[in-house]
């Protein structure tokens, strides 16, 4: 009995707070019906939340969204004032999450609380997945934003999932020292889970944290080097590897295996040679290699492939460059490329060998398969529609 | 006269067929000790094959030894070269050398008579048990601020805080996930003196003021927890402390209870070696849980809740942690757990815990007022600011509770070990016990982690002696 009271006179709270808010912002004596009717479709909303209800939350949110862009903010920037009722503002980042715009991260953000964190962590990173503009947005208000804002926009913005997002948290990086820590490990998440590169922009942010004095976000900056792959971090994690403390030189270990597939532990002078090899390779005979590929006789592009096999560091770059012999017209070198591709075990050219699976050659076909499933991780059949359909670009 | 039958040959002329028979006695008995020779030496020859291998096998046996014994939870050596083990009509001694990433190189030298023969492999310990993992969660760990996580060796002895020279062994602490690490918050010192290591697709969140002395790289694959396999045992009905009765002491013994209701001022011990299921296992504040290891292990399996109420109090005095285990097979509630309805653990009890916490599919909160001497593994596992996480080197080899073995990399044949005992020219075993060596059958030689180096080697002397 005394429940129901209490929670009947929480609904009322709504209508109590809600409809005199409204009124003053129109500075009408009575709210407007259009008003009237959004107060009500959002105490529904906050009713159907209470209760669990999942076609009222959607009925209710349908009925919001139809509203403008400005009225649904006026609506719910009156709502986030200190001492909202926690529903109430779980219910208001819901509209947010739903149909907010560019501008209303900042809105959601006046909703953090303990408590709330998850709420509106979800809301932003439903409007920047919506509208990639919100990051440009974010990049305005994270400097006038506390630490524990900026780390929610780090998380959300990891939820986004695009390589724009990673130049996002490339930016914070540079910008925000107090949860660079936190951006370098979402990054470096963030980076395994893109389909290609992400801007170079965040590899420099990235470099920079590992040659600077930041030792807070040294480890960070490690790992993330490592998940992205940054062969041109090689030589800081080596530096790393020689000087750093105990757990540096094991999180730079594990990166420099990440990066190269190798695994030469703790021998640096080992790491010195390889690392000297490959760089005089680049140098040396890298342009004919590629030059050979592009245009060369059989045997000049054969040779070509072998030698790039060989190599371990920019694995994403010689992948590029190997990827079109996958359309080589002699079969044998184009199985080659495949199985070059599949030892350098990158996933950016997964769409060029999707697009070899439909080549008329057996061998060919099975060897791009081998390196797909590989490279991916995942059991499709050697069916180039299957393939086609998780690299459509 | 009569004439001899046989005319006498001339005096000059006999012995002559004397003289030809010797030669061809001399030459048969030539003949026949060359044959002897051939015999000896093609038999000597024979003898050497099948002493190398015999000592071959031996080797071979070694390794295999070795394995069990790492698959036991021992080191891996077994004998050492100034004692060896024996095994048939030969001996052998095993080393193993730690590699890292759970890679070990067991290296065995077999001598069966004039036969030496060394193989080495590299085996790697795939599938740890639970407890090995240290601090671990599966989806979630959180380590606040101003919580300490280190680790120490009861084998070797007591726990020494970090920093001193017995301290050394704090540096190996696992705090882990297959998801997501955040150690440290915006207050406190924490401090994690070994690794802290997210899932593959995990992230390690690092407050203020924290120091994570190990590596802080992803695991590559993430590591599922095996659900809880609970014993069957008939019902005891419940125990359940009061004011007017507060002791009650579970007998050692494998039963099967209701509940277990410590009640405040109540004292409940329960005695090793036991299993015990419990559905409920209640200690009230002011009530003391005893979990007596020193005869034996003690195992709980909670199957509904485990509430260690706040004020209550959690004893352990055989301080071994590999001889404690607290099962709980309860699964934490999807989403928020309603009002009134408790969580599968709650834990605020007082004191410290030795042994090892594991609830695959509950939520585990270690409060400030613990400490742990052990492991824990939990879907989520939080440590609260001020909570103290010891975690003991020795769980790493107690032994995988999935019975895993570890996986074979590589085999090789290498060349004999520069020392004495394969220097010998004799019989290994014959000389040895010659010397008056008490020479140990293979599954006696084994060494336990950290043993080897503390050991006298009474043989060495005398084959030093032999062979300078």
């Amino acid at each position: 009995m005394l429940a129901t009271i209490l929670r009947r006179a929480r609904l009322g709270l709504v209508a109590v707070i809600l409809l005199p808010m409204m009124a003053s912002a129109t500075a009408a004596p009575q709210p407007r019906p259009d008003q009237q009717s959004a107060a009500a479709a959002f105490q529904a909303l906050v009713e159907a939340r209470r209760d669990g209800s999942t076609r009222g939350r959607e009925a209710a949110l349908a009925e919001l969204v139809t509203l403008s862009a400005q009225e649904r903010r006026d609506l719910i920037e009156r709502l986030a004032v200190p001492g909202t009722p926690d529903g109430i503002a779980r219910a208001a980042l819901d509209v947010l999450g739903r149909a907010g715009t560019p501008r209303d991260p900042a809105i959601a953000l006046r909703f953090l609380r303990a408590g709330l964190e998850v709420e509106v962590e979800d809301t932003i990173a439903s409007i920047a997945t919506r509208d990639p503009r919100t990051l440009n947005v974010l990049d305005e208000i994270l400097r006038d934003l506390p630490t524990e804002a900026r780390a929610i926009l780090v998380r959300a913005v990891e939820r986004v999932g695009t390589p724009a997002a990673a130049g996002w948290l490339g930016r914070c990086i540079e910008r925000a020292s107090d949860v660079r820590g936190e951006a370098l490990a979402r990054l470096g998440r963030l980076a395994q889970e893109l389909g290609k590169p992400p801007p170079a922009d965040v590899y420099t942010a990235v470099r920079n944290v590992l040659a600077g004095a930041d030792s807070e976000s040294l480890r960070a900056a490690i790992i993330a080097a490592g998940r992205l792959e940054d062969a041109d971090a090689i030589p800081h994690l080596i530096a790393i590897l020689r000087t750093g403390a105990p757990g540096s030189r094991a999180d730079a270990k594990w990166s420099l295996g990440l990066i190269t597939g190798l695994r030469l532990g703790d021998q640096i002078v080992r790491w010195d040679a390889w690392y000297a090899t490959e760089q005089e390779w680049w140098r040396e005979e890298s342009e004919s290699a590629f030059t050979a590929l592009d245009s060369g006789d059989r045997a000049e592009r054969v040779t070509a492939l072998l030698a790039i096999g060989k190599l371990h560091a920019w694995r994403h770059k010689l992948a590029s460059e190997v990827a079109p012999a996958l359309q080589d017209p002699d079969p044998e070198v184009a199985r080659l490329a495949a199985q070059v591709l599949g030892r350098m075990n990158s996933r950016y050219v997964g769409a060029a060998l999707a697009r070899a699976m439909e080549r008329p050659e057996a061998e060919v076909v099975h060897e791009a398969w081998r390196t797909l499933r590989s490279t991916t991780r995942k059991d499709l059949p050697s069916d180039p529609a299957a393939w086609r359909a998780l690299f459509p670009h | 006269m009569k004439l001899s039958r046989y005319q006498q040959a001339p005096r000059s002329r006999r012995g002559g067929a004397m003289v030809a028979a010797l030669l061809v006695v001399f030459a048969v008995a030539t003949m026949g000790m060359i044959h002897v020779q051939l015999d000896l030496s093609k038999a000597r020859e024979q003898r050497g094959a099948v002493d190398s291998k015999r000592a071959f096998y031996m080797a071979e046996a070694g390794l295999a030894e070795g394995f069990h014994g790492i698959a036991m939870g021992k080191s891996g050596n077994v004998g050492t070269a100034e004692e060896p083990a024996r095994f048939a009509n030969g001996v052998f001694f095993t080393t193993a050398d730690e590699e890292g990433d759970g890679r070990v190189t067991l290296t065995s030298t077999g001598l069966c008579g004039a036969g030496r023969a060394t193989l080495s492999i590299v085996i790697e310990r795939t599938s740890e048990s639970a407890a090995s993992r240290g601090f671990f969660g599966d989806e979630q760990v959180t380590v606040e601020g101003g919580a300490l996580v280190d680790s120490y060796d009861s084998r070797v002895g007591e726990y020494q805080p970090p920093g001193g020279q017995a301290g050394e062994a704090s540096g190996g602490a696992r705090v882990g996930c297959n998801g997501s690490v955040q150690v440290g918050g915006s207050s406190g010192v924490t401090v994690v003196y070994g690794d802290a290591r997210p899932g593959p697709e995990g992230v390690l969140v690092r407050g203020r003021n924290t120091t994570i002395t190990g590596t802080t790289a992803p695991y590559l694959t993430a590591t599922a927890l095996p659900p809880i396999e609970v014993p069957s045992y008939p019902s005891q009905g419940s125990v359940v402390t009061t004011l007017f009765a507060p002791l009650a002491t579970l007998a050692p013994g494998d039963r099967s209870y209701w509940e277990l209701h410590v009640g405040r001022l109540g004292k409940m011990t329960i005695l090793g070696p036991s299993r015990i299921v419990v559905d409920q296992l209640r200690v009230d504040k002011g009530g003391e849980l005893v979990i007596n290891a020193a005869d034996g292990p003690v195992k709980i399996y909670v199957t509904g809740n485990m509430n260690l109420a706040k004020g209550s109090k959690l004893s352990t005095p055989a301080r071994d942690p590999i001889a404690v285990s607290l099962l709980v097979s309860a699964e934490q509630p999807a989403g928020a757990i309603p009002t009134g309805t408790p969580p599968p653990i709650q834990l605020a009890t007082t004191g410290s815990f030795y042994g090892t916490i594991y609830a695959p599919s509950a939520n585990v909160s270690i409060p400030g007022t613990m400490q742990v001497f052990g492991a824990a593994s939990a879907n989520r596992l939080t440590v609260q600011s001020n909570a103290k996480l010891h975690f003991d080197l020795a769980l790493l080899i107690a032994g995988s509770e999935e019975g895993s073995l570890p996986s074979l990399l590589g085999w090789r044949l290498i060349e004999l070990p520069d020392v004495a005992i394969v220097k010998l020219r004799y019989d290994a075993l014959a000389e040895l016990e010659k010397a008056g060596v008490d020479v140990k059958h293979a599954k006696n030689a084994h060494f336990e982690v950290g043993e080897l180096a503390a050991r006298v080697l009474p043989a060495k002397a005398l084959l030093h002696k032999r062979n300078p």
